[in-house]
């Protein structure tokens, strides 16, 4: 057993967490928030040449050949700076359904470009009767002469707005398919949904959008495989994402509890504010613990849906309770705009409800337990 | 990073295991009933077995007839010794204390008291608490006053757990009165003999109408000068260590032996109908179930945290008493859910083959009481995580 990083994930860290620090006040989160596209371009370049979008792709399509450990560094440290735009969507979810699925061909074409950022992926899973059981699919696929027309609606699409490709699970008879659609094909049509806060979430309609053989990903009618991979992949990421703004959350908290000062002293000196703020301390440790089990499974390719689930469950819950504690604990304060509470408020809401919410994962662990 | 264990280990693992398979901890005769987490009742034969398999002694050095295996070992055969509900209550106290007398006492100490611990003949106690010092301990009252080559010891412990069932205290007294002295300056730590004159052991009758705990009196008490474990008036700095190893070693082992409970329940609930299906079909139990695996899972890992820092000999501030509140919080959840996945069946005298896992159940349920005041409440854990773990001001 060992619970410590690398040498080189320490380094990892600490360049992330500097160049967050340097590249990305909360100002300028909050200013995103309200921006067409949502994000920099030329942060996004910046991460680019830093090697991150290739972090963990081999090194033969551009990438280092990191971990899947080390993404899930980065991705802590991109949950604590609150970094808005479409990495998650290219990195855990484009490039791992394209690792998984994709022929060499495919990889050798999209993948380099990818890891230089000149292209943005996404993955189209929900509908609106439909968040996790691609049986109900009612998006389809329908094959004419090898190439196949795709009709439907996908919902809570990702970053669809500024994706040069969505990758669509489409239903083609008997189970689904992946297929990699251009974002320009005619037919294809997004609109963005009301957010939260900075994510950028799609409603995205394929109005008799046709596809050709050569672009649907992996075999046909085996989707479901890639899809669950992909997704349990995406949830540890999420979790790893949830644990760095934990850890902001439990850090700006503490340092207000004791400098805020209430009736003589600082509020830090109370008791009522050191117990809630070591039940944050527990909720954050067993975050922190849950979450690097699971990444390191997933790093070391084990079967690991009762983990990841296990991981996700908490954490959706945990963190949840840490930003309540925080905001009780900042006071009116953390209300207005101008603070960066909030932002952690909103990340723990939609961390929760992205890639499984926890009665979707307690129902995973609960099969998994022969329930 | 890694969470998995070397083949080694998975092979100290197995011993443990093949060890159980051979000796079934329910084959054993028992003194007392269950402690709080039901790792068992307590069996002075199946510690006794322990202690001749070397494993109480197993991380002590090889000159006091340990092995001086690393503390990893130690912690795997805790996570199997609990899987398995063995009758070991005061042993998991016992490895605690033993480390302290391997890190405070004289040669001399070492040598008449840890070969008895290590067999499994001598068992301690802790006699910490008094009925004024409960969590405020520094407000003490017993006194040990220095005469000739003997302390004269005067007052009363309460709270000793399992001391009906020992041989030794481990004694906190005040061995400078002097009122002007600061609290911490004037405690010292002591090995009490049960058997000195003077000392009397009351058993306490519990709120489920047995023996766990003890009010220990004593009168007039000489302890010999040797027994004085460490130095004079500096115990507060062990009474505070050995606090926080009993809130970490002694929790140690409670998510494996929740785990091992949950599947019990699971299979409970698999066999079980209930208006007209199966508990296992029913959403709601099949929610606490999970949710108790979750809890239990994720408190496990903390807790492996911990204990790999204590191998790597990292410095622990926060850690052990963070890990005794999220335990006994975990617990008390953990327990009441299972009173509710049973229900009113719970209270079935039937013998079937639910039995024992009804009638413990309800025990252990009742223990959750207690739990988060056992080794200090959960409030002064808490304090402790504020002010040592997150630098919180005392004022």
């Amino acid at each position: 057993m060992d619970f410590s990083l690398s040498e080189q994930q320490e380094m990892l860290r600490k360049t992330a967490r500097d160049f967050f620090i340097n590249e990305l006040p909360k100002s300028s989160v909050k200013e995103m928030a309200k921006d067409a596209r949502g994000y920099s371009l030329e942060l996004w370049h910046k991460m680019a040449e830093l090697g991150w979008m290739g972090l963990v792709l081999p090194e033969k399509y551009g990438g280092s050949e990191g971990s899947f450990l080390d993404l899930a560094i980065l991705l802590e440290e991109m949950g604590r700076a609150c970094l808005p735009g479409p990495l998650f969507s290219t990195v855990v979810l484009g490039a791992s359904a394209i690792m998984e699925a994709g022929s060499e061909e495919q990889k050798e074409r999209l993948l380099p470009k990818l890891a230089r950022g000149e292209l943005i992926f996404t993955l189209a899973v929900a509908e609106s009767h439909v968040l996790s059981r691609p049986d109900f699919f009612e998006v389809k696929a329908r094959n004419m002469a090898g190439d196949y027309i795709i009709s439907g609606t996908k919902l809570f699409v990702p970053d669809a707005h500024v994706a040069d490709y969505v990758i669509c699970a489409a239903k083609t008879g008997r189970g689904p398919t992946l297929f990699l659609v251009d974002a320009k094909s005619p037919g294809l049509s997004w609109t963005v949904l009301p957010a939260m806060s900075g994510e950028r979430q799609c409603e995205v309609k394929f109005n008799q959008v046709k596809v050709s053989k050569a672009d649907i990903l992996g075999k046909v009618n085996r989707g479901k495989e890639y899809i669950d991979k992909v997704l349990t992949r995406a949830a540890a990421a999420k979790c790893a994402e949830m644990l760095g703004g934990a850890e902001q959350v439990m850090e700006m908290t503490v340092a207000y509890a004791k400098e805020r000062v209430q009736s003589g002293r600082a509020i830090g000196a109370f008791q009522a504010i050191q117990h809630h703020c070591a039940n944050m301390l527990n909720d954050l440790d067993a975050c922190r613990c849950v979450t690097h089990r699971a990444a390191w499974m997933v790093s070391e390719g084990m079967p690991c849906a009762r983990e990841v689930s296990l991981a996700k469950a908490w954490v959706n819950e945990a963190y949840h309770r840490m930003t309540l504690l925080g905001h009780e604990i900042h006071g009116a304060i953390a209300f207005q705009h101008d603070h960066d509470m909030h932002l952690y408020f909103k990340q723990a809401k939609l961390g929760e409800i992205a890639f499984g919410d926890t009665a979707q994962h307690e129902e995973i662990i609960a099969r998994e337990m022969g329930l | 990073m890694d969470f998995g264990f070397t083949p080694e280990q998975e092979k100290w693992r197995q011993e443990i295991k093949a060890f159980l398979k051979d000796n079934p901890p329910e084959k054993f005769p028992t003194q007392t009933g269950e402690d709080s987490w039901g790792h068992g009742a307590f069996s002075y034969e199946f510690v006794r077995l322990l202690g001749k398999k070397g494993w109480i002694s197993l991380t002590w050095p090889k000159k006091y007839g340990g092995q001086e295996r690393p503390w990893m070992d130690l912690l795997i055969l805790f996570e199997e010794l609990a899987l398995a509900r063995v009758p070991w209550a005061a042993a998991a106290i016992c490895w605690s204390m033993s480390n302290t007398i391997l890190e405070l006492g004289s040669e001399e100490l070492k040598q008449e008291f840890l070969p008895g611990i290590g067999r499994g003949e001598t068992i301690l106690w802790l006699a910490m608490s008094e009925p004024d010092a409960g969590s405020d301990l520094l407000a003490m009252r017993t006194t040990a006053i220095e005469q000739n080559d003997c302390y004269l010891v005067n007052g009363q412990k309460v709270w000793s757990a399992l001391a009906h069932l020992s041989d030794y205290g481990f004694l906190f007294a005040r061995t400078e009165t002097d009122p002007n002295t600061p609290r911490w300056a004037s405690i010292s730590l002591f090995l009490l003999d049960k058997s000195l004159p003077g000392v009397t052991v009351q058993p306490m009758i519990s709120m489920f109408g047995d023996v766990f705990h003890s009010e220990v009196f004593m009168d007039n008490v000489r302890i010999r000068k040797k027994y004085l474990l460490g130095e004079k008036n500096q115990g507060v700095i062990h009474l505070t260590r050995t606090l926080e190893f009993d809130r970490f070693w002694a929790r140690f082992p409670k998510p494996a032996f929740c785990h091992r409970v949950n599947q019990d329940l699971v299979q409970y609930a698999k066999e079980t109908q209930c208006d007209g299906r199966l508990l296992a079909e029913d959403p709601m139990v099949r929610h606490k179930l999970v949710e108790n695996a979750i809890e239990i899972e994720s408190c496990r890992l903390v807790f492996w945290n911990v204990g790999w820092k204590i191998d790597r000999g990292l410095p622990l501030t926060y850690e052990a008493s963070a890990a005794k509140v999220l335990a006994d919080d975990m617990g008390q959840r953990f327990f009441n859910r299972g009173m509710q996945i049973m229900g009113p069946y719970a209270y079935l005298g039937e013998a079937d083959k639910w039995a024992p896992l009804r009638a413990n159940l309800r025990r252990w349920y009742l223990w959750t009481a207690g739990d988060s005041l056992a080794g200090g409440t959960s409030e002064i854990a808490r304090n402790t995580m504020a002010i040592t773990g997150l630098g919180l001001p005392r004022k």
